[in-house]
């Protein structure tokens, strides 16, 4: 759009306000050279820029500010905080226990038949297995099988760690403890030889289930599996997790219930109640709903 | 926002908003109360609003509650610009072009009015006046053209006069 006489003074008060281009002011100016009567309208324009007048200010500032003091944190994200680091030192925890030195117990010490009442002990001192009769299977006793080429006497002797079982992650859990499939599966066919394809293979005679397992298991192996599988920390982490997560879950239960015995008497509408700690440079808020 | 950003906005915005609600209105007072108010609301909502939309937000608030409030005492406030015309009638022309800004800026209308003092005082965009005023961006720019022609018609009249 070209300055003309009709519209300058849209000109002038883009001029003013600072809309012009660098090459739309030299127009401007080049106008005004041809119409310098014009050049005091322009100048009554920028008088119209009104100034703030800073005398003018507001007295009241401090008490419209607010504490700022500390961090804010709200009591949900310090339960799930809390849980989280809970959940890591019991990580921390469990781990030193695994990685503990050989005259340490080692965390298996009992396992216990599904379905059955009768319980096998690991015994570190002969590294081997060892029923546990529980009072009510006593009349169970005298059902226990052992391997076809072993007997009690024969066990005291065998000590020699070649013998051993081996058994990998899947059928000795360190944290769950041996399963009790695998261990029905070679409770009355035990071979130490046999590896567990073998073991696999095997028909079971399920009539056994109440049977004793022999299993012998080196506390070597045992820590092997713990800590040369990474897929066990992985177990151990979701663990953690899950037990921080349900701590939270049973924190936030207790601050969300209501103490207040005579909330049903005074009925009234309810309102979101806020209330505040100061704790160690922080501001906890807790807010929960209540009734007035 | 966080309340230490709040406090920020505290010190940065408080005059201005005070100046621009105390523009429309004569009391101090009732200035005072709207921004007070204003800043309550600001506080109330402070987790939701965003630092840099803080400033919009405040003076919007601030405008609309003083809206509400000229609704509410309107038969007051006339009464008060009569006597205050009565007054510009007896009284000496003013030489100062201050003041006669000053004057010229009472006789605009309010639209224009806020128009002009949200870009002069506070160099707001005409998008974010349009934003605090309701108003479009070409509304916005039409209300500052004819404001200032406006003043200066007044300026020229002023001059006739000397």
């Amino acid at each position: 759009m070209k300055i003309t006489i009709q519209n300058y003074e849209e000109w002038m008060i883009d001029y003013i306000e600072g809309n012009l281009s660098h090459a739309q002011e030299m127009q401007l100016t080049e106008f005004l050279e041809y119409h310098p009567e014009l050049k005091a309208e322009l100048e009554l324009f920028n008088q119209t820029k009104l100034q703030p007048d800073t005398h003018v200010v507001y007295a009241h500032k401090e008490s419209l500010k607010k504490a700022e003091s500390g961090r804010v944190i709200t009591m949900m994200s310090w339960i799930k905080y809390s849980s989280a680091i809970a959940a890591l030192f019991m990580l921390f925890i469990g781990v030193r226990y695994f990685t503990g030195t050989s005259n340490e117990p080692i965390a298996i010490k009992k396992y216990e038949y599904q379905n059955t009442d009768t319980q096998v002990a690991f015994d570190r001192t002969t590294d081997s297995m060892q029923q546990n009769i529980s009072p009510n299977t006593k009349e169970k006793t005298n059902k226990i099988y052992y391997a076809q080429d072993q007997t009690p006497e024969k066990l005291q002797d065998k000590k020699e760690p070649n013998q051993k079982l081996k058994l990998t992650r899947d059928e000795l859990n360190p944290i769950s403890g041996i399963e009790y499939a695998q261990l029905e599966k070679i409770q009355s066919h035990a071979n130490p030889q046999l590896d567990l394809k073998a073991i696999e293979d095997i028909n079971l005679n399920t009539n056994n289930t109440n049977d004793l397992a022999i299993v012998n298991v080196k506390d070597s192996e045992l820590k092997n599996i713990s800590l040369n599988d990474n897929t066990n920390v992985i177990d151990w982490w979701k663990d953690a997790v899950a037990i921080g997560g349900g701590m939270e879950q049973v924190v936030t239960g207790i601050l969300e219930y209501d103490f207040d015995p005579f909330q049903k008497k005074k009925g009234g509408e309810e309102v979101v109640k806020t209330t505040s700690i100061h704790f160690f440079g922080f501001n906890y808020y807790s807010r929960r709903k209540t009734s007035n | 926002m966080t309340p230490k950003e709040y406090n920020q906005i505290v010190d940065l915005w408080a005059d201005g908003v005070y100046r621009f609600i105390r523009k429309n209105l004569r009391s101090d007072d009732d200035s005072h109360d709207i921004v007070q108010n204003a800043f309550e609301i600001l506080w109330k909502n402070h987790e939701n609003v965003q630092f840099d939309k803080a400033k919009s937000y405040l003076f919007s608030t601030a405008y609309h509650n003083m809206i509400d409030h000229i609704r509410k005492n309107k038969r007051m406030d006339y009464v008060e610009e009569i006597d205050e015309a009565a007054k510009g009638g007896t009284a000496d022309v003013q030489v100062d072009v201050k003041d006669a800004i000053e004057r010229a800026l009472k006789k605009l209308p309010e639209v224009q009015k806020n128009c002009v003092l949200l870009r002069d005082y506070e160099g707001y965009s005409y998008e974010e006046i349009g934003e605090i005023l309701e108003l479009t961006e070409s509304q916005v720019k039409v209300y500052i053209f004819r404001a200032r022609q406006n003043l200066k018609e007044y300026l020229v009249s002023i001059h006739h006069l000397i």
